[in-house]
C-alpha cells in the first residue's frame, strides 16, 4: 500500500518535471548536438590529432613546430606577432584622431565622412586586397601615374611584402579603433576636464592624467580586438606575403605540400593564442565602464566656423574620403577591363561589358557565383534557425549547462578561419557518424557547413541583443490571452525581434558571399564559390573578370547595408511605457 | 466566474522562499486583494495562479479544476500587467483582438467584440490607434480591455495602477471596481497600497515575507487587525512595547515608569500579569485635547513635530519618552503648535490591539 503510494508520487513527480521542462530539452537537444558535433568535435580532433604520432601520443609534432634546423613554423609565429602588433599601433594612429576629430567638431559632410569611416570593415577582406593591388602594385594605377609625370625609369614606389600587408590591415582595421574611441569621446562627460581644469590642471596634464587612464580600456578593447582580427587574416599575407611567412597562411602552405599533421599542430597554436586573447578581452570589457553614470552637460561638439581651419578640415575629409572609396573605385574600374589588355599602361586602354555580360551568357562564369548564393542562403537559413533557437534558450530559460552553450556559441569567434577550416577537414575526411557515416570533405556539404560555424558567432550575437531587449511581459501577456507557444512565437516575438535578427542575418549572409579563407581549404571544383573563383581569374590574368566577380561582392554588401540601415534598423519596436 | 483555491502554495526560487504554505479560497465573483510590502511574494503568487511559474508545492484550483501545473494558454485567466505589456507593433484593435485570434474565435464574431471590449473601457473609436501613441491612463484601458474580451473565468492584475500618476489612479480604480462587478467576475488583485486594498476589495490577504498573515474584509483587517505585521502595515500604526500591570484589580498596559494606558477588560482577558507586549495604536486614536482636560487616558506630552497634509494635521509627540504618532481630524488642537511646546492628548481605549511579545 505505502509502496503504491510512493511510486505514484514519484510518477507525478517525474510527470511535473517533465511538463515543467519538455520545451527546454525540446531546444536544448538540437542546439546542443549541433554545438557539439560541429564546433566542439572539429576543435576536439585537431586537437588530438595535433598530439597523435603513429596512434599514439606525443608531442613530435610540436617539436617539430618548435625545431631550430626548420624554423618554418616560428618564423611564421614570429612574423604573424610582429605583423599584428605593427598592425595595432598604426591602426591606432589612424583611429583615434579620426574619432576625436568626430566627437569634437562639426563640419559640412560629416554625416557624409562619418558613414564613409566605417566602409573598410563592410569591405570583404579578398576584395579590398585586390583593389590594393590594383591601385599601389608593381603595376597599379598610382604607382606608374607618377612614373608617367616624372619620366622616371621605374615605377617611384610599390607595396608589397610586410609594408602591403600593413597597409590592407590598417585600411580594414582602423574602424575598431575609430569605433571604439568613437564611443568613448562621446560619453566623456565634459564637466570632468572642466573640473581638472577648475582644480588647476594644464590641459596637456588632465589629457594625461584624466582622459587617457579613462580611456584605457576603450584602447586595450580595441588593441585586443585588431590583434586577434590581425593574427587570422589570410587573404593579405595570401596575396602579399612572398617569401615573408605569416601562421595563418603557413597552415595553408604546410597543408598543400601535404604535412597535414605539422598543419594542425601550426593550428593549435595560433588557435590558442587567439583563444588566449579572447579571453583577456573578456577580462577586459569586463572592467570596462569608468564613463557614464553622469548627468549634466552634454558634451556637443564644437563647430569649426573660421576659415582655415575649416578649410583644413574640408580638404582632410576629401583626402579621407578619397582614401576610403578610392579601392571601391578601381576595382569597379578594372571590372570593364577587356581581359587581357591592360599590361604596361597607366590606366587600362579598353574597357568592355563583357565581364558583366558573360555571367547571364556563360553558364560557367555565373556558376560560382550561383554556388555561392547557395551555399551562403543554406548557412545563413542554418545560422537564423540555431540563432534564434540557442538566444531563446540562453535568455529566456533556465537550465544546467548554460555557461557551456554560452561559450560554445562563441567559440568560433575567437578561432581563426584557417584553424577552423582544418578542423572539419581532420574531421570530415572520414565518415562520422554526426554526418550519418558520410564523408564531407570534397563534397558540396562542407562548404555551407564551413560558412554555418564561422557565421554562427554573428548571428546568435545579433539575435541575443534584440531578444535581450525584448521584454518578456509580451510573451506572458500573449500566453494569458490563450495563445499557445507557437502561437504567441510567431505573432509577438518573431515581428518585434526581426529587424535585428534580419540584419545580423543579412550582414553573415554577405559574409559568406565573400568568405576567403575557408573556401580555399575546402572548395571543389562544383562548388568553387565567387572567392575562390577571384583567384582562378586572377591567375590567368583575367583581372577583369575577377574585378567584375568582386563588384557583384560589394554591391551585395551594398544592398545589404542599405537595407539593414532602411527598413530594419533604427527605430526600436518596445514597450510604450 | 469561478472560486479559486489555493493549498498550501509553496514557491522556492534556489534558497529564497518567496511564497509559504499559502492557503485561502477565493470566493466567486469576489474582488480579492493580495496586499503586502515589496518583495512579499505577491507577483509570485499571482504569477502562479496565471500559470507563469509552477509551484514547488501545492495546488492551485479554478472551481473543482486543478490547473496547478497547465499552461498559461489554457486557464482563461486574464491579466493586466504592471507595465501593461501592449503589443508595440500592434494597433489597438489588434491588440484587444489578439487573445480572440490565439483561441480561433470565429472571425466574423471579432469586430463586434473588440468594438464592445472598448466601449467598456471608454476607449470607443480608438481602435485604429497605435498604442504607442496612448497616454499612459489610455494604454492601463486597453490592456483591461485586452484582458476582459476573452471573457476569462478570473481577471487578474498586479499593481496596474503603479504607472499612472496619483489623480488618475483615483479615477481608474473606481473605474475597474465598477467594471468587476458589471461583468461580476471574480478578480485577483496585487497591490502595496493599503488604502488602495481597502478601498476596492472584498477581501484581503495580508502577505509578509511570502506567508499569509491575515485573510478578511477591509473592515476586519483594518479594525481587527490579528497580529503585530497587520496592524503596523494597515493603518500606520504605533507600535509600542509595555507589559501587562495591576492597577487595582483591574490590568493596564505599563508603557513606561509613570504611563499606564486602560483599556476595556476584554482586550487583557487573554494576558496574564507581568506579561511583556506589543500594543498597536492608530495615530487617529491619539487627539490633542484642549490644555486641563482631565479623564481616563489623558496625558501630557511634548511635540516633537506637525506637518500639515491637508485635511489633517500628523504630528509626532512624546509621552513619557515614548514617541508617539499622532492625527488631529479636526485640524484643530494641534494647529499652529511648535517643537518643544508641552500638549494635553487622550487616547482612547477602543481599538487598542495588543499582541504577545513572542509572536513578533
Ligand atoms: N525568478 C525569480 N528568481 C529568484 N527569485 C525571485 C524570482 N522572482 C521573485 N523572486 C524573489 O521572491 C520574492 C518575492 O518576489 P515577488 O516579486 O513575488 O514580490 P512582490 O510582493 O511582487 O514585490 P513587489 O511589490 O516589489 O513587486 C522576492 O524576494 C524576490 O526576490
Ligand atoms: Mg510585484
Amino acid at each position: 500500500m505505502s509502496s503504491e503510494l510512493t511510486t505514484g508520487r514519484q510518477m507525478t513527480a517525474e510527470r511535473t518535471f517533465w511538463r515543467k521542462n519538455s520545451g527546454v530539452f525540446l531546444l536544448l537537444t538540437p542546439v546542443l548536438v549541433i554545438l557539439l558535433a560541429y564546433v566542439l568535435y572539429p576543435n576536439l580532433q585537431t586537437l588530438s590529432t595535433s598530439l597523435q604520432l603513429d596512434g599514439r601520443f606525443s608531442f613530435g609534432h610540436y617539436s617539430r613546430f618548435f625545431d631550430l634546423n626548420q624554423p618554418a613554423s616560428l618564423e611564421a609565429l614570429w612574423g604573424s606577432i610582429s605583423i599584428s602588433l605593427l598592425t595595432v599601433v598604426f591602426s591606432a594612429f589612424v583611429g583615434v584622431p579620426l574619432a576625436w576629430l568626430f566627437a569634437n567638431f562639426n563640419f559640412p559632410g560629416k554625416t557624409f565622412f562619418s558613414a564613409v569611416a566605417v566602409l573598410p570593415i563592410v569591405m570583404p577582406p579578398l576584395v579590398g586586397v585586390l583593389a590594393f593591388l590594383f591601385l599601389f602594385g608593381e603595376s597599379g594605377i598610382l604607382p606608374r601615374a607618377i612614373q608617367a609625370m616624372l619620366g622616371l625609369q621605374s615605377v617611384p614606389f610599390a607595396i608589397s611584402g610586410v609594408s602591403a600587408i600593413l597597409v590592407v590591415h590598417v585600411y580594414s582595421m582602423y574602424v575598431y579603433f575609430y569605433l571604439f574611441s568613437l564611443a568613448f569621446f562621446r560619453s566623456l562627460d565634459p564637466s570632468l576636464l572642466e573640473a581638472a581644469n577648475n582644480l588647476g590642471a594644464s590641459r596637456w596634464f588632465s589629457v594625461r592624467k584624466v582622459v587617457l587612464p579613462m580611456m584605457t580600456p576603450a584602447l586595450g578593447g580595441a588593441s585586443l580586438l585588431v590583434f586577434m582580427t590581425s593574427m587570422a587574416s589570410f587573404s593579405a599575407p595570401f596575396f602579399f606575403a612572398g617569401s615573408f611567412r605569416i601562421l595563418s597562411l603557413e597552415i595553408y602552405n604546410t597543408k598543400l605540400n601535404g604535412d597535414l599533421n605539422l598543419a594542425v599542430a601550426q593550428s593549435v597554436v595560433l588557435a590558442g593564442i587567439s583563444v588566449l586573447f579572447l579571453i583577456l578581452l573578456r577580462k577586459y570589457s569586463e572592467r570596462r565602464r569608468y564613463v557614464g553614470g553622469g548627468k549634466g552637460v552634454r558634451r556637443t561638439p564644437r563647430p569649426i566656423a573660421s576659415g582655415a581651419p575649416r578649410l583644413l578640415m574640408g580638404m582632410l575629409g576629401v583626402v579621407l574620403v578619397v582614401m576610403l572609396v578610392l579601392p571601391h573605385l578601381t576595382v569597379i574600374l578594372i571590372s570593364f577591363v577587356k581581359n587581357g589588355t591592360w599590361t604596361w599602361q597607366t590606366l587600362p586602354p579598353a574597357y568592355t561589358l563583357e565581364n558583366y555580360l558573360q555571367l547571364f551568357q556563360d553558364p560557367r562564369v555565373a556558376e560560382p557565383i550561383l554556388n555561392s548564393v547557395k551555399m551562403a542562403t543554406l548557412a545563413t537559413a542554418a545560422n537564423l534557425v540555431f540563432g534564434v533557437a540557442a538566444a531563446y534558450l540562453l535568455i529566456r530559460r533556465q537550465f544546467l549547462g548554460k555557461k557551456i552553450v554560452e561559450t560554445l556559441t562563441m567559440l568560433p569567434w575567437a578561432i581563426p578561419g584557417t584553424v577552423l577550416a582544418i578542423g572539419l577537414i581532420v574531421t570530415f575526411n572520414q565518415p562520422r557518424l554526426v554526418t550519418a557515416g558520410q564523408i564531407l570533405v570534397g563534397t558540396f556539404w562542407i562548404l555551407p557547413l564551413a560558412y554555418f560555424v564561422r557565421n554562427l558567432p554573428l548571428v546568435f550575437r545579433s539575435t541575443y541583443a534584440s531578444l535581450e531587449q525584448f521584454e518578456p511581459s509580451l510573451e506572458e501577456a500573449a500566453r494569458s490571452l490563450g495563445a499557445d507557444w507557437w502561437f504567441a512565437f510567431r505573432h509577438v516575438m518573431l515581428p518585434l525581434i526581426a529587424p535585428g535578427v534580419l540584419s545580423g542575418a543579412l550582414l553573415a549572409f554577405v559574409l559568406a558571399l565573400g568568405e576567403f579563407v575557408s573556401s580555399i581549404l575546402l572548395y571543389n571544383y562544383f562548388n568553387r564559390p565567387v572567392s575562390v573563383e577571384i583567384i582562378s581569374q586572377l591567375r590567368i590574368f583575367n583581372l577583369g573578370s575577377a574585378a567584375a566577380y568582386s563588384v557583384f561582392l560589394i554591391v551585395m554588401i551594398g544592398i545589404v547595408v542599405v537595407v539593414s540601415n532602411r527598413f530594419l534598423g533604427g527605430r526600436s519596436r518596445q514597450l510604450p511605457v | 466566474m469561478s472560486r479559486v483555491t489555493l493549498s498550501n502554495l509553496t514557491k522556492k526560487f534556489g534558497e529564497v522562499v518567496a511564497v509559504q504554505d499559502f492557503d485561502v479560497e477565493i470566493r466567486q465573483g469576489e474582488f480579492f486583494s493580495l496586499l503586502g510590502p515589496s518583495g512579499c511574494g505577491k507577483t509570485t503568487t499571482l504569477r502562479m495562479i496565471a500559470g507563469f511559474e509552477f509551484p514547488t508545492s501545492g495546488h492551485i484550483r479554478f472551481g473543482e479544476r486543478d490547473v496547478t501545473y497547465l499552461k498559461p494558454n489554457r486557464r482563461n485567466a486574464g491579466m493586466v500587467f504592471q507595465n501593461f505589456a501592449l503589443f508595440p507593433h500592434l494597433t489597438v484593435f489588434e491588440n484587444v483582438a489578439f487573445g480572440l485570434k490565439a483561441r480561433r474565435v470565429e472571425k466574423a464574431t471579432i469586430p463586434d467584440r473588440v468594438s464592445k471590449a472598448l466601449e467598456l473601457v471608454d476607449l470607443g473609436g480608438l481602435g485604429s490607434r497605435q498604442v504607442t501613441q496612448l497616454s499612459g491612463g489610455q494604454q492601463q484601458r486597453v490592456a483591461l480591455a485586452r484582458a476582459i474580451v476573452i471573457e476569462p473565468e478570473i481577471l487578474l492584475l498586479d499593481e496596474p495602477m503603479s504607472n499612472l500618476d496619483a489623480k488618475l489612479r483615483e479615477e481608474t480604480r473606481q473605474e475597474i471596481r465598477k467594471l468587476q462587478q458589471r461583468l461580476g467576475i471574480t478578480t485577483i488583485y496585487v497591490t502595496h497600497d493599503q488604502e488602495e486594498a481597502l478601498n476596492l476589495s472584498d477581501r484581503i490577504a495580508v502577505l509578509n515575507q511570502g506567508e499569509c498573515q491575515q485573510v478578511g474584509t477591509p473592515e476586519d483587517i483594518y479594525r481587527r487587525p490579528t497580529n503585530k505585521f497587520v496592524a503596523s502595515f494597515v493603518g500606520n500604526s504605533n507600535i509600542l512595547s509595555g507589559r501587562v500591570t495591576m492597577a487595582g484589580t483591574e490590568k493596564v498596559l505599563q508603557l513606561s515608569e509613570t504611563w499606564q494606558l486602560h483599556v476595556p477588560p476584554n482586550t487583557l482577558s487573554s494576558f496574564s500579569k507581568g506579561e511583556n507586549v506589543w500594543i498597536s495604536l492608530r495615530p487617529e486614536l491619539v487627539q490633542p485635547v484642549p490644555d486641563g482636560t482631565s479623564g481616563v487616558n489623558v496625558f501630557q506630552g511634548e511635540t516633537q513635530s506637525v506637518s500639515f497634509s491637508g485635511a489633517v494635521l500628523d504630528y509626532v509627540v512624546a509621552v513619557d519618552g515614548v514617541s508617539l504618532r499622532g492625527r488631529d481630524l479636526l485640524g484643530q488642537d494641534a494647529f499652529g503648535r511648535t517643537a518643544g511646546t508641552p500638549m494635553t492628548l487622550q487616547v482612547s481605549p477602543d481599538q487598542i490591539h495588543v499582541f504577545a511579545e513572542a509572536e513578533d
